[in-house]
């Protein structure tokens, strides 16, 4: 596939599309400062499929949004950089960054489809984020047609070419949100998050509300759009199965920080950190039935955080050093970022019961 | 063998009144037969519009039939004395989808739990309603003294349904409507909660019925499954034969849409190129438009049930050959609690 991303940006390497380093958002409230995103790095090559899981209030929906800069107050981004496409997004001015929205990166929001204007036609809402974003300063303008200038034939074609993009009749341009299923309205977000043809496109939890069957149409849908148009593409989740069958990397967030980024085949097949081992290992399976364990314990409340290793008050295999020493993402084995003290030892014993396991089975 | 509920020949139709175009037809012609011995969870399965929670609603007498019956032990629920609507009320008992809608956030998590205890004279003293609530509590594995004092907003949504299960099992139901009671809860925690109403159904031999639209989830905890589609039984049975072997095409593709936590294991792309059309033909089997397989047959009557195998039912002609059952029987070819020679040869 494409070359090792870097997690941490440090050695940047010059292709990414999208380069997040040591970016902080914080939240300025009455009992305290929240850390939503602590200290978060990880790059993304063009085309490329990244996942982001945790659990609610882990900061993954922070995060998507801070790449947007549409944190509201009281919350802020603290530090950190932001690059896409070698353009430094925290350094635009708010006009430059509202049309680097949709045309250098576009977001399919959870519950988009009830974003829609129920009384304008889809036509009509698909022109419009082009027209409001397709004159973008600086490089924005290739990125797609501009649609004011377009002549009523042209707009048209362009229209019913993203509709068949996205799967759907040009009928549907004519028609209202009210008329459509929750499936069609995805879709439709869709087709107007790749309008402007955009570097990457944020999709957060895009298919929550739908059924399996919708789900998988609207996955596959997001994916072929997705390589035709070469976006980078970051799924925003907690649905492990879907992140499974669609990213090419995942990302564990926990309170705020990236515990583990890993290819999907490595991070399902041997999860390193503790704690994306236990996201892996409760999940419930059509095959076999298991005892249903969920993981102990809760996550850190937003004001009281754990000292040294955030997880360690839920980790079964936690010592005195990880309450009081912070561990850093370190890249432990090659492509695989790991912030855990005890790695090793887990590690030998993830090896110990697998082997004990292979002798029970004899 | 005494029915606790039994549902009978039940259609619900939305709309259609002297104004409107529309009428829905939520639920068909549905029949299901809940025993009261042994203690079994059932599992009901469809997407959003198989009529789920209009079933839900109609077990728990919150919704009134526009054709047919819902009887508790042997009387129609909308002919219940006062009394027996009192019984009634104790015996079935209901978890939400959501866990943040059903608390006042004024009081205190107390405030739920006391409520029922009063309500239903459970207790004699305050420290009997105490016993009452703290054993409850570690029930479903909170520690009361963490847990009781609290306002709904302190607890996480894992905490807060698992309460539900809580209070639910204070009434020491018979049984359990549990409607996506974990739908809205972090991964992380479902498998908690889900692990809680199976030991409700093992330790105090209370039946659940439990409707989602989470296959996985389902396969997890039930034994039998009714899978649910356009207001008919599409499939129905043991839920080994069913999630292991669908042989009605709407569970096959129900089944091949899960997406597997397995990245060498893709999803069934093929199965889904009709599936956007709209619902069928009146007439006919409502999956007639979706169908790969759909025949002429299939968009001029509705089929029957099926019996497929001994513990399976599927209403598809592709399964003709076998004997038909009428609806009301559908709960003969369930498997009990403890089936475990499993009947997957």
């Amino acid at each position: 596939m494409t070359p090792q991303p870097r997690p941490n940006g440090e050695a940047g390497a010059p292709s990414a599309t999208l380069q997040v380093r040591n970016l902080r958002v914080y939240f300025d409230t009455p009992g305290g400062v929240v850390r939503a995103v602590d200290d978060v790095s990880f790059s993304l090559e063009a085309g490329e499929r990244f996942g982001l899981v945790g659990e609610s209030g882990s900061g993954k929906t922070t995060l998507a949004m801070a790449l947007l800069r549409m944190i509201k107050p009281p919350g802020h981004i603290e530090s950190g950089q932001i690059w896409l496409d070698g353009q430094d997004v925290l350094a635009l001015s708010g006009e430059e960054m509202r049309k680097m929205r949709l045309a250098g990166i576009a977001l399919v929001a959870q519950g988009s489809m009830n974003s829609l204007n129920p009384v304008t036609r889809i036509r009509r809402q698909l022109l419009d984020g082009m027209k409001d974003h397709a004159a973008a300063g600086s490089g924005g303008a290739d990125n797609g047609a501009n649609a004011a200038k377009m002549s009523r034939r042209e707009q048209d074609d362009y229209v019913h070419d993203l509709l068949a993009r996205v799967g759907l009749e040009p009928q549907v341009a004519g028609m209202y949100p009210h008329e459509l299923s929750g499936g069609m309205k995805q879709r439709v977000c869709i087709a107007m998050a790749i309008s402007l043809r955009p570097q990457v496109i944020i999709a957060d939890e895009p298919t929550s509300a739908l059924d399996v069957v919708v789900q998988m149409q609207v996955m596959e849908t997001l994916r072929r759009v997705q390589e035709e148009v070469g976006a980078a593409v970051i799924l925003v989740g907690h649905d492990m199965g879907i992140m499974a069958q669609f990213v090419d990397r995942v990302g564990v967030m926990y309170a705020g920080k990236l515990v583990e980024v890993s290819p999907v085949r490595e991070i399902f097949s041997r999860p390193l950190h503790p704690y994306a081992r236990l996201l892996i290992e409760c999940l419930p399976s059509l095959e076999e039935k298991d005892d249903l364990e969920g993981i102990p314990g809760l996550p850190p409340s937003q004001f009281e955080r754990p000292t040294g290793c955030l997880f360690h008050p839920r980790c079964p295999h936690a010592t005195a050093d990880c309450a009081t020493q912070e561990q850093m993402l370190d890249e432990v084995q090659p492509d695989r970022w790991v912030a855990c003290h005890r790695l090793e030892l887990i590690h030998n014993l993830q090896q110990e019961t697998s082997v004990q396991e292979s002798e029970a089975g004899h | 063998m005494s029915a606790l509920l039994e549902v009978k020949h039940i259609t619900k139709v939305f709309g259609g009144g002297l104004f409107s175009r529309n009428r829905t037809v939520a639920l068909q012609d549905f029949s299901l037969t809940i025993a009261s011995e042994p203690p079994t969870i059932t599992a009901v399965v469809g997407e959003s519009g198989s009529g789920k929670t209009t079933l839900a609603r109609m077990l728990l007498g919150l919704e009134t039939p526009t054709e047919g019956q819902v009887l508790y032990q042997g009387k129609d629920l909308q002919g219940l004395s006062t009394a027996e609507w009192h019984s009634f009320r104790r015996d079935v008992q209901v978890v939400f989808q959501d866990p943040f809608e059903v608390y006042n956030p004024f009081y205190k998590i107390d405030h739920v739990l006391k409520t029922p205890i009063a309500k239903f004279g459970l207790a004699k003293s305050q420290q009997e309603v105490r016993a009452l609530i703290e054993e409850a509590l570690q029930s479903v594995g909170l520690r009361p003294e963490n847990t009781l004092g609290r306002r709904p907003h302190q607890l996480s949504g894992g905490q807060r349904q698992r309460i539900m299960v809580a209070r639910a099992l204070l009434m020491r139901p018979r049984l359990i409507v549990a409607d996506e009671p974990v739908s809205m809860i972090d991964a992380s925690l479902r498998a908690t909660i889900l692990g809680n109403l199976r030991q409700l159904n093992e330790e105090f031999g209370i039946s659940v019925i439990y409707i989602t639209h989470d296959l996985t989830t389902a396969y997890q905890i039930s034994e039998n499954i009714i899978v649910m589609y356009s207001g008919s039984v599409a499939e129905a049975g043991a839920i080994d034969l069913v999630v292991k072997q669908p042989q009605h095409p709407y569970t096959q593709l129900l089944i091949g849409s899960v997406p597997q936590p397995d990245p060498d294991r893709r999803w069934n792309t093929e199965a889904t190129a009709a599936s956007t059309a709209a619902a069928g033909a009146s007439d006919g089997c409502k999956f007639f438009a979706r169908c790969p397989h759909a025949m002429s047959k299939c968009a001029e009557s509705t089929p029957p049930l099926f019996q497929t195998d001994p513990h399976r039912l599927a209403a598809c002609y592709l399964h003709e050959e076998s004997p038909s059952l009428p609806a009301e029987e559908m709960a003969s070819v369930f498997v009990g609690r403890g089936a475990d020679a499993s009947p997957l040869a």
